[in-house]
């Protein structure tokens, strides 16, 4: 299948990213050339055959519903970029 | 021979018969890692200070009587994808080149709490995407065999750093290959363990099924040490499955005369180097000899392992590389008009392009109208793969192949190919999409003196007979595994 720009602009805008117009050309590139290769499983009859999407056979993991320690709120906000009045913070930019 | 180039097995007697102490092993380590790091590049992060610290302390304890367990002592490199509290963890990523965890992966929990001393985290391909390492946001990893060479990827660092003999051993992970295939690149034994026997909690997520943590070592009895301290349930891992795991160390010295070895001829097929392929030959002659019955079957559907494993891999990883968003954690871009505009300007401006190129394909494979015909197409494939596995495994104890189809190849060979590049997973993407075990070891050397690796696959959670196979073979082939450098 011929993958377009049109294609990989419409999918950078679902993953969230900007991509420029050289990046665009070599994403349409990579793209159809790694999706024409994945045609290649059009030839397996599949018909019946149920998607495996863990290898394990292990379901509904549950544990004790008992409360435990959880991490400092001081340590869970260690790492971001800006915090205030203990939350993550987020410039007022976001109104549209 | 010095302190560095000893192999864990051989420094734990000594600190058991008080001939070395845990710093003086902590200090050849990094007087080993001054001389040759410039060369090799294995490290993104050296804890010098620290580890020299957590050394001491350690002699203490051993002084008290107090030994924490079997590696009490013993240096360690860790890829920087596991999270270390209080230690940078990039991931080989701008994204992450500020991230401090806040809490410790259970793997590395498992070896601290044994005694291991953190010399540093390693380089390693952004998010784990690559075959090379030279997808690292920081430096380029040199094969530590031949300089002008790849370490292979994703775990280059970690697979050159005991190679480069800067550390006793390390832990890399795996998902399509990504241990075993530094491993063979570099001339040491690396192993993916069957999914769900080491925990994955604190493992920076890349594609959550196929993702698993392993050790690599210099030899076949520190694979079991290591193996034998890692392994086991976590209640933090909804996927780390509860059994009782041996001691693997009584796999070693034991006979493998009766045991059946499936020899599948799609991995000795096209693209396969001959050196290669005659190497791996040589050790299944020799298995023969040792009284292990040998015999060819085919495995069709392998063929189609490498597109399935792309789909599953890429997918998976478009959504779990969702949460780099620039709030929590992590790199957050500048100047920016809108929320909107944050998360693309972050995500765009802190992934590099092999991990952007595989959001793209797995966004792709997930998006409307492309679902069925990608991504669960790739799911029911999987499913005839595993099952494909499961019946070679009815009539045999093991699967021997190569472990890539060439040694390592040069820097820039394949960087503009995304697709020759993906080629070299082509002996290790199956395991992973079956969830067997597989380990690779050196067996021998090309015409240039660069090593090969040869695989051995196992049923589900059986590492003890892939140990048992690869210590009688490696005390039959009795190489030389230390690079020149």
């Amino acid at each position: 299948m011929q993958i377009t720009r049109k294609d990989v602009l419409h999918v950078s805008k679902l993953a969230k990213l900007y991509l420029n117009d050289n990046e665009v050309d070599k994403f349409t590139k990579n793209l159809s050339d790694i999706v024409n290769f994945a045609d290649r499983l059009n030839g397996i009859d599949v018909s019946g055959v149920s998607p495996t999407a863990a290898i394990l056979p292990l379901q509904n993991v549950f544990r004790e519903d008992k409360i435990e320690k959880s991490m400092d709120r001081e340590k869970i906000l260690q790492n971001a970029p800006e915090k205030s009045y203990g939350c993550f913070w987020v410039k007022n930019k976001i109104v549209e | 021979m010095e302190l560095h180039d000893k192999t864990v097995h051989e420094l734990c007697d000594m600190l058991d018969n008080n001939e070395t102490t845990s710093v003086e092993l902590t200090k050849a380590c990094f007087n080993r890692i001054k001389d040759v790091e410039d060369k090799v590049q294995a490290f993104i992060t050296i804890t010098e200070d620290a580890a020299l610290k957590q050394a001491e302390e350690t002699d203490k304890k051993r002084k008290n009587g107090e030994v924490l367990g079997i590696l009490h002592g013993i240096p360690m490199a860790i890829k920087d994808n596991m999270c270390t509290e209080g230690i940078l963890t990039t991931c080989g990523s701008k994204m992450l080149s500020n991230f401090v965890p806040p809490y410790t992966s259970t793997a590395v929990n498992k070896l601290n709490t044994a005694g291991c001393i953190l010399l540093g985290k390693t380089n390693m391909d952004e998010f784990a995407m690559g075959s090379s390492t030279e997808n690292s946001y920081f430096k380029k990893t040199k094969n530590p065999w031949d300089l002008n060479r790849v370490p292979g990827g994703s775990s280059g660092g970690s697979a050159a750093a005991v190679a480069a003999c800067e550390a006793p051993f390390s832990l890399g992970s795996d998902t399509g290959g990504s241990i075993r295939q530094p491993a063979h690149y570099c001339g040491v034994v690396g192993m993916k363990p069957t999914y769900g026997s080491v925990s994955r909690y604190g493992l920076v997520a890349f594609a959550s099924s196929l993702d698993q943590i392993g050790p690599f070592t210099k030899d076949v009895h520190d694979m079991a040490l290591i193996l034998s301290t890692i392994t086991g349930h976590d209640p933090k891992d909804s996927t780390s499955y509860p059994r009782e795991y041996p001691d693997f160390t009584k796999a070693l010295n034991q006979d493998v005369r009766g045991m059946k070895i499936a020899l599948p001829k799609e991995f000795f097929g096209k693209g396969i180097n001959e050196e290669v392929k005659s190497a791996v030959m040589n050790v299944a002659k020799k298995y023969e000899s040792m009284g292990a019955k040998v015999e060819e079957v085919s495995m069709p559907m392998s063929d189609y392992a490498l597109p399935v494993y792309y789909l599953i891999a890429c997918a998976e990883a478009s959504s779990n590389l969702a949460r780099y968003d620039g709030i929590r954690f992590g790199y957050r871009a500048q100047d920016v008009e809108s929320l909107d505009d944050l998360y693309k300007k972050t995500r765009s401006e802190g992934f590099g392009d092999e991990v952007k190129r595989r959001i793209i394909l797995g966004t792709y494979a997930l998006s409307s109208g492309y679902y069925d015909a990608y991504y669960k197409k790739a799911q029911q494939v999987r499913t005839l793969i595993k099952k494909e596995f499961d019946d070679v495994y009815k009539n045999y104890d093991m699967i021997l192949t190569p472990t890539g189809p060439t040694v390592a190849f040069e820097f820039g060979q394949n960087s503009d190919n995304p697709l020759e590049m993906y080629m070299n997973d082509i002996c290790t993407v199956p395991i992973n999409i079956a969830g067997v075990p597989a380990m690779s070891m050196n067996c021998g050397f090309d015409s240039k003196g660069m090593p090969i690796g040869m695989q051995l696959v196992g049923k589900h959670f059986d590492e003890f007979n892939i140990l048992k196979l690869a210590h009688a073979m490696e005390k039959e082939l009795g190489l030389n595994n230390k690079s020149k450098l």
